[in-house]
């Protein structure tokens, strides 16, 4: 059986180099659903310089969140994109049905595009199981998620690290 | 928490080791070019990848990289020849050096195949593994445009972002961007930011991020909305960009405002992919973000175009698309999610309830966007979200593309205007450096924006030509309260005019502004009123030094195809003088590059009152 074990990833580290899972020292999933985006205020003249106010490099990060810079984060050692970035974007696709951000999740964790209107119905017609109040936390939104697929047929083969 | 000083750990690559004992390589090399060799080095290609521009006025070259380490040779920064040869010895010596250069490497195979043949073999596994990641099939140039109260923003941002295969059947939240800006340390004050990001006083460099912190950053948090624009550069063509964009991994340019800036340094990027396009040889002095779109759009680069409105224009494009009562509604029911009990909801149709969920909904989202969460916001959004999720089979309404602001009018205006001031005839010749006032020609243009800056106007009268007018900055921002957002409006300038002082015509300074209010009474008119406050240098007054109070109201009209503004401004100084003008203009938009406008002007001054008309035709360039 394909079965993640959900509480023990979210408890070890991966062990993929590149990624890092949640549940580290600093290092969580982060944001509940509707938390704000307190640390995006715009900068009053901060498009003089178009700056930023720290050193960027080329480091292809998908967030930091605390785990790490320049990895994704890891979710049964399976690489994805980084949920609690765009959670907002996410929840509104999921309630809709569709949008740029539910197809960048689909596309971060490998769902083939044949898969992919499957599993946009599939989190749309879950919606209530993966957001069942405004509490939620982002970990049990990816949990949920993970535990969707597994349950469909098609889907289910992507719940595992290849 | 995303910690700076974490992405600081991650500056520890190789390139950042110092090439000081490079430099000083044995200046006897075995690999000496002959002089025809040596002549490569004024080839356009070698010159634009090492960002050298040749003096106007001697035959000296100097690389606009501020960066030791993107130079090999000792005067490497001013010297192409020196800079080839030791490249050379690099690569032979170093080998690991042409990972971090893989532009200059390829270009010396091809074109030094001998000596390159000497170039030993290396494994570049950190620079392979982030073009796979990146997997770039096409390149997109960004255009952030304006946000109407944000004058650092006003000239807009361009940014370039590169598209893996068939991203259509994707998602660009997965592209990702690379982006030119000042490297601004964390503790900067925003006065100080300011000042050094326009006079260069940061450091320039480039950096990656994937597309959807972009999104964030300029859809969702400045609310400005993105063009996307799609270039046709074929797959070597994106192939050479993104082996160059690898050598500019943490390297410094200085950063220019006005010039060197954003927007310039993505040309360069464009000419380095297209050899022969010379992009960069149109901008010699101020790089405006919408002029090097349209540089590129004449430069026949760009094959789509995509427009992804900010998360304000699709709010307020759903509440305009609602009728009155509907729209109060929605306003009420972000406020109060009892509402969708009251009978005046619930007797609606099904599509009419959705339209005022999806916009009660984007209400309440843009609202608390940068608060911390409050459970009560929190609550009321998710009871929103579910209501939108019941009823899915019903979009909402998507804001309909406005014009490509890179078809607005061009940015550098002369006008010529005839008429008569205080009963004497005049000429008037102005130059504007930028870019668009109140009752400019609408298209690609922000309503109640404007922006001028370098405007200069010469006065023909009688016998005499004098300077009528200099500004060198003046900005209105008429940002309107509605039944959602109360922001302030507000206006400021610095500049020179003339100005009648006790019987005397006399060029006066000054600097003024102020901050008030405007609504919107009718679609796209504004009516504001402001308390304004003007500090003058006049030699006629009694301090020479004077200062102001005062209040300025008007009304701004759009028409079809033309616009008019009607205002009175008055000015009390403590020297007990006191000015007032009423003033209308109306603007008509002959074609995207020309209009005619019409001007009425009463000055009244405590000693001399006269009236002011004047006919300008005005030409964009």
């Amino acid at each position: 059986m394909k079965k993640i074990l959900i509480s023990a990833v979210l408890l070890t580290a991966s062990s993929s180099a590149m990624a890092v899972a949640p549940g580290g020292a600093n290092c969580g999933w982060g944001n509940m659903l509707f938390e704000g985006q307190s640390g995006t205020a715009p900068h009053i003249v901060a498009s003089f310089t178009n700056g930023s106010t720290f050193n960027n490099t080329f480091g292809m990060t998908f967030g930091t969140n605390g785990c790490s810079t320049q990895g994704t984060l890891t979710y049964g050692g399976k690489e994805m994109i980084d949920v609690s970035l765009i959670m907002d974007e996410f929840t509104e696709d999921v309630a809709r049905g569709d949008g740029e951000a539910i197809t960048a999740v689909a596309v971060s964790i490998g769902v083939e595009e044949q898969d992919r209107a499957n599993f946009k119905r599939s989190m749309h017609d879950n919606f209530d199981k993966m957001f069942p109040s405004e509490d939620v936390t982002t970990e049990h939104v990816v949990q949920t998620m993970f535990e969707v697929m597994e349950s469909d047929e098609q889907l289910a083969k992507y719940t595992v690290a290849e | 928490m995303r910690n700076p000083l974490i992405i600081l750990a991650f500056l520890s690559c190789s390139i950042f080791q110092s090439h000081a004992e490079i430099n000083q390589l044995s200046p006897k090399s075995k690999y000496q070019l002959n002089n025809e060799q040596r002549q490569l080095a004024f080839d356009d290609y070698w010159l634009t990848l090492l960002y050298y521009q040749k003096s106007d006025y001697t035959d000296s070259y100097e690389s606009f990289v501020d960066d030791d380490r993107f130079f090999f040779a000792t005067d490497g920064k001013f010297n192409p020849v020196t800079e080839l040869q030791a490249n050379i010895d690099t690569f032979i010596e170093k080998p690991e050096f042409q990972c971090t250069f893989p532009a200059r490497t390829k270009w010396l195979v091809k074109h030094l195949p001998n000596i390159a043949a000497q170039f030993p073999q290396v494994e570049c596994s950190k620079y392979n593994e982030w073009r796979e990641k990146l997997n770039t099939e096409s390149v997109v140039l960004v255009y952030a445009a304006s946000q109407l109260n944000s004058p650092s923003s006003m000239y807009g941002h361009t940014f370039i972002r590169f598209d893996p295969y068939d991203v259509e059947k994707h998602s660009t939240y997965l592209s990702h961007a690379i982006n030119f800006g000042a490297s601004v340390p964390e503790n900067a004050s925003n006065f100080s930011y300011a000042l050094r990001g326009l006079a260069g006083g940061y450091p320039g460099r480039f950096a990656t991020n994937p597309y959807f912190e972009k999104i964030k950053e300029y859809n969702r948090a400045e609310n400005r909305d993105l063009w996307e624009y799609k270039l046709n550069l074929t797959a070597d063509e994106v192939d050479r960009m993104l082996t160059h964009v690898w050598e500019l991994q943490g390297i410094n340019f200085d950063y220019y405002f006005f010039d060197e800036n954003c927007s310039f340094r993505l040309l360069e990027l464009i000419d380095v992919a297209k050899p022969g396009s010379k992009l960069v040889k149109q901008f010699p002095g101020v790089t405006i973000p919408i002029d090097t779109v349209r540089a590129v759009r004449d430069a026949s680069l760009i094959s789509e175009v995509h427009y992804r409105p900010s998360i304000r224009t699709d709010l307020e494009n759903q509440l305009d698309s609602l009728p009155k009562e509907h729209r109060a509604l929605a306003i009420h029911l972000s406020n109060d999610i009892n509402v969708r009990e009251s009978d005046e909801f619930t007797q609606l149709a099904r599509e009419e309830k959705q339209a005022i969920v999806h916009a009660a909904y984007r209400l309440i989202r843009f609202l608390h966007n940068k608060d911390e969460r409050s459970k009560a916001v929190a609550s009321r959004s998710f009871q929103l979200l579910k209501m939108i999720r019941k009823e899915s089979d019903i979009k909402s309404v998507k804001p309909k593309r406005p014009l490509r602001p890179d078809l607005g009018h061009d940015t550098t205006m002369y006008s010529i205007q005839l008429g008569e001031s205080n009963e004497h005839a005049f000429a008037d010749f102005t130059y504007r450096a930028s870019y668009h006032d109140l009752i400019d020609n609408i298209p690609g243009y922000g309503n109640g924006m404007s922006l001028n800056m370098g405007e200069i106007v010469l006065r023909a009268s009688e016998d005499t030509i004098q300077l009528q007018k200099a500004e060198f900055i003046d900005i209105t921002s008429l940002s309107v309260r509605n039944d959602f957002m109360t922001p302030m409006s507000w206006m400021a300038n610095v500049g020179a005019q003339r100005q009648w002082t006790h019987g005397d015509d006399k060029l006066v300074a000054r600097v003024s502004g102020g901050a008030g209010v405007s609504y919107e009474p009718v679609k796209f008119d504004r009516v504001f009123l402001m308390l304004t406050g003007r500090l003058e240098y006049n030699q006629g007054l009694e301090n020479n030094f004077s200062v102001a109070p005062g209040v300025t109201t008007g009304y701004l009209r759009t028409w079809q195809n033309s616009k008019s503004i009607l205002s009175v401004s008055h000015y009390e100084f403590i020297d007990d003088q006191s000015r007032t003008v009423y003033n209308f203009e109306h603007n008509w938009s002959l074609s995207k590059n020309h209009s005619l406008r019409l001007h009425a002007k009463r000055s009244v001054n405590d000693d001399v009152d006269y009236d002011e008309f004047g006919v300008s035709w005005r030409g964009f360039f």
